[in-house]
């Protein structure tokens, strides 16, 4: 059975544990929701469940992370998975890295933090409709 | 070759000289001889002739006589027999003979002339009587003898006169025809004697030029030759010593003659002197390197003496105190703009050009000098020039005669203009009074510039500070709102669930409830799933459905360790419903955690930021903890470091430290800065804190790129930055350096390229009062 996945990037874990629940809430009946403390680990994670197969929907990142940051990570992952809807959620980002990756990565969404709640589910449900439809099409 | 010259004339005139004197002289000798040969040659020839005439007249005389003594054999007969006409016809016969005169027959018997004949024009006349004048010619006699009876009868005589005229002239003729030969033979050998003469001539000059030229050519080849090589190789030595050249050849003459010897032995001595030349050389060089250096500081010396006199504007004076005859220079005066009679001016006349301020010193000082009050003479005074300026000049003066007293009677000195340096001296003072003020202004813009440096950093720091405020803030949002939705579905369900369960089931639902609420610690995202994985896998095998979405639920609750114990729960059919119950549950716990973990590390931040920027004016220590005062710091740069760089922070129990706590916050945030620079953000970030001989050491180390050592001693300059325009001003570690040196404190620093650089701050504890 084939199921989708959500997936949350932050180096942070109070913001990824209060990203899971937001999502599990909304989301967690119909998909996967992961989250993953930088970018390395979250690309293991779709490399992982992807095998199992499970279908990446969205990805939830933050810019500023050790390691690789958010916008080379959006480019990474929408050169695998050109589908995957990719939202931006920072406290503080470079225009120059946000301009650069709505180009290359096909941002959806950039998002501050502090965040909301309805922002971020409406944002994503945006993306998913958009998805479906392009799926269904 | 002029002594070739000069040999080869008299040579030749010698040798041509020489030998038309032996010529002259052999020409001489010859005509002697020859005049002797045909002196004696004419005498011989001479002599025979007169022999052959004597002969001739001998002959003739012979032959007279005999016909003579024939005819008077004749006549005898004629006289005895007395026939006169008989005897004509014999006497004719005799007259007619040549050079026959007369002939007469005397007859002595009768004593008278028998006959006589004669000879008269021609004629032939016979007579008795002679004709007188017959006593000039020769006369032949004979006698008449006849024998009578057998008796010798003398008859009388014949006489023939006979004339030789005609024969002596014969015979002249004869010889006049040998001597005309004989001179015509000595014209001949004259002549031929006077036509050799040219030739010879001929010859001997081309013999004598031959023999000079032979000659000459002996006395080139064998004297002048030698003498010319002899003469060349002396030149060539004295050109050699002349000019000094390095090496010479020795004159190319080697016979064994008187010259090779001199020749050997002029070129001992040209070698010897070589040698001689070549050390007197060298010593000259010496001499000549030390005379051209002597001479050329001289020269500097002299150069310099004459700038100084010129550059430096100096001039000499000379006082005689009993004439009190005043002089300067004319130089010093043209320069001062005087046309100053130097020779008849007075000491008043020079003070009168004496700034008045400065005339009474100087004058003080010349005379406390004089009275010896004062061991030297230098003063400076300012002097009138011709076109009403003011000159400052330095005079320094010394006695130079004294009289039998001991009192000076002559002073003399120097004058320098030193306008030029009072000048300086006066704009120094301005520029020192400026830069003082500009120092005040420096130092005022400096605490400007670090509170702006600071400014910079704090800048900096604004953008991860919004990421560090603005992080926590949505967690505490997010959580919040989070906590508002599980509390309305737990409350939602927790009716309904406690009806739907059973009483062990309720037991068990609360003991899982209370394990999420004690769960301790959050587990990392990768550790929670790989527990959710191996949950999954466990339960999938007993057969559970829906198995991974209830195993990242009972590894959220913290339950994963004992997940058996909730079978029941799990197998029931309400399974999903009870665990989301739980969930929401244990949601409101840890969201509220979260919250107080991000209001927590916001405070943090905010106590960080407020500690940093404070100022403190009151400029008083402050006794402070180490640890705190670095933690701050660490706090603000927390989002930096965590990129990728491990940060170590050992820290001692240490002692508070007196100190300036915001200043030194401003030292461990330039310190950290730079080494998260370094690092480019990956690495490893040691920072120590330790306290050893009454000083607390903080030590930051990073292992970034080091400090090349060719900017090692610069990087402290103010204003010195390898970082990008806009990134900071160079200013922080001036400040650094600055604020550790308010503590009386000191900076070590070492670094290698490539491995790291390790900053270490000693902080002395006061001394206690």
């Amino acid at each position: 059975m084939e199921q989708g996945i959500l997936l949350c990037v932050d180096d942070e874990m109070m913001v990824l544990s209060a990203l899971r629940d937001q999502l599990r809430r909304v989301y967690g009946d119909r998909h996967l929701i992961e989250i993953a403390e930088s970018a390395e680990e979250e690309l293991e994670i779709l490399d992982e469940l992807s095998g199992d197969g499970y279908i990446p929907l969205v990805i939830i990142s933050d810019w500023r992370m050790p390691g690789m940051k958010g916008d080379e990570f959006l480019a990474e992952v929408h050169r695998r998975f050109p589908q995957v809807i990719k939202i931006m959620l920072s406290g503080q980002a470079d225009e120059e890295a946000v301009l650069r990756v709505r180009t290359q990565a096909n941002l959806h969404e950039f998002i501050v933090k502090p965040w909301s709640t309805e922002v971020l589910i409406a944002s994503i449900d945006v993306g998913l409709d958009a998805l479906w439809t392009r799926v269904r099409s | 070759m002029k002594l070739a010259y000069k040999l080869l004339i008299p040579l030749v005139s010698i040798l041509v000289l020489g030998f038309w004197l032996l010529y002259a002289l052999w020409i001489h000798s010859e005509r002697a001889m020859i005049d002797a040969f045909e002196a004696q040659s004419s005498r011989v020839i001479m002599d025979q002739l007169a022999q052959h005439r004597e002969r001739r007249l001998e002959t003739e005389r012979a032959y007279l006589e005999f016909v003579a003594s024939m005819a008077a054999k004749v006549a005898v007969e004629f006289v005895s027999n007395m026939n006169y006409a008989g005897i004509e016809q014999p006497i004719s016969e005799l007259l007619a003979l040549d050079g026959v005169k007369a002939v007469q027959v005397f007859d002595a018997t009768t004593d008278q002339t028998f006959v006589a004949a004669y000879r008269e024009g021609g004629r032939s006349l016979v007579g008795t009587e002679l004709p007188q004048g017959l006593a000039e010619y020769q006369q032949f006699r004979d006698r008449l003898t006849g024998s009578f009876d057998g008796h010798a009868v003398d008859y009388g005589y014949i006489a023939i006169y006979y004339d030789d005229a005609r024969l002596l002239g014969e015979i002249q003729a004869m010889e006049r025809a040998s001597l005309a030969r004989i001179d015509r033979i000595k014209a001949d050998v004259q002549h031929m004697l006077a036509q050799r003469v040219d030739f010879q001539l001929v010859v001997f000059v081309i013999a004598a030029l031959l023999l000079a030229g032979c000659v000459f050519l002996l006395v080139y080849r064998f004297v002048l030759t030698p003498l010319y090589a002899l003469h060349q190789g002396l030149e060539q030595f004295f050109a050699f010593l002349q000019r000094q050249e390095d090496r010479i050849a020795p004159i190319a003459l080697t016979g064994g003659d008187e010259f090779g010897d001199m020749a050997r032995a002029l070129n001992k001595n040209i070698e010897v002197s070589a040698k001689l030349l070549q050390s007197i050389n060298a010593l000259n060089a010496t001499l000549e390197q030390k005379v051209e250096a002597r001479t050329r500081q001289l020269r500097l010396a002299n150069e310099k003496l004459e700038l100084s006199l010129e550059g430096g504007r100096l001039g000499s004076f000379d006082w005689e105190i009993p004439s009190d005859r005043y002089s300067i220079d004319e130089r010093w005066a043209s320069l001062l703009g005087f046309e100053f009679d130097a020779a008849d001016s007075r000491l008043d006349v020079w003070t009168s050009l004496i700034h008045p301020d400065d005339l009474d010193p100087t004058l003080q000082r010349l005379q406390r000098y004089l009275v010896a009050e004062e061991p030297h003479y230098e003063t400076q005074y300012r002097v009138r020039t011709k076109d009403g300026r003011y000159l400052w000049i330095l005079a320094r003066g010394k006695v130079v005669t004294c009289d039998s007293q001991g009192r000076p009677v002559r002073v003399a000195g120097t004058h320098m203009d030193i306008s030029h340096i009072k000048e300086t001296e006066q704009r120094l003072l301005d520029a020192t009074q400026r830069a003082e003020r500009a120092l005040t202004e420096l130092q005022s813009a400096q605490a400007q510039l670090i509170q702006s440096e600071k400014m910079a950093a704090l800048g900096h720091l604004i953008a991860g500070v919004a990421h560090e405020i603005n992080t926590p803030l949505g967690a505490v949002k997010s959580s919040g709102s989070n906590i508002a939705h599980s509390l309305e579905q737990a409350l939602g369900n927790l009716p309904e669930l406690f009806r739907l369960l059973t009483p062990e089931e309720e037991s068990l639902f609360l003991d899982l409830l209370a394990r999420a609420r004690a769960q301790t610690g959050i587990l990392s995202s990768r550790e929670a799933r790989r527990l959710t994985r191996a949950l999954a896998g466990g339960l999938e095998g007993q057969g559970v459905a829906g198995a991974r979405r209830i195993a990242d639920i009972l590894v959220q609750l913290g339950v994963q360790d004992s997940p058996d114990s909730y079978l029941p729960l799990i197998r029931h059919s309400h399974c999903d419903f009870i665990l989301e119950t739980a969930y929401s549950v244990a949601a409101i716990a840890t969201n509220t955690a979260n919250i107080n973990h991000a209001v927590e590390r916001a405070a943090k931040i905010i106590v960080a930021l407020k500690s940093f920027s404070r100022h403190d004016a009151s400029g008083k220590r402050r006794e402070t903890d180490l640890r705190q005062n670095i933690e701050t710091v660490l706090t603000l740069y927390h989002n930096q470091i965590k990129q990728n760089t491990e940060l170590v922070f050992r820290h001692a129990e240490i002692p508070p430290l007196s100190c300036y706590p915001d200043e030194l916050c401003q030292v461990w945030t330039n310190l950290i800065h730079n080494a998260l620079q370094a690092m480019h953000s990956h690495g490893t970030l040691q920072i120590d804190l330790a306290a050893e001989n009454g000083t607390a050491v903080v030590t930051v180390a990073d292992t970034g790129d080091g400090i090349p050592s060719e900017i090692r001693e610069r990087i402290f300059e103010p204003f010195f930055t390898t970082k990008r325009a806009g990134e900071g001003c160079g200013l922080g570690l001036d400040i650094v350096k600055k604020i550790i040196a308010k503590h009386d404190g000191r900076l070590e620093l070492e670094s290698e390229v490539g491995v790291g650089t390790t900053f270490k701050v000693y902080l002395p504890y006061p001394e206690p009062i």
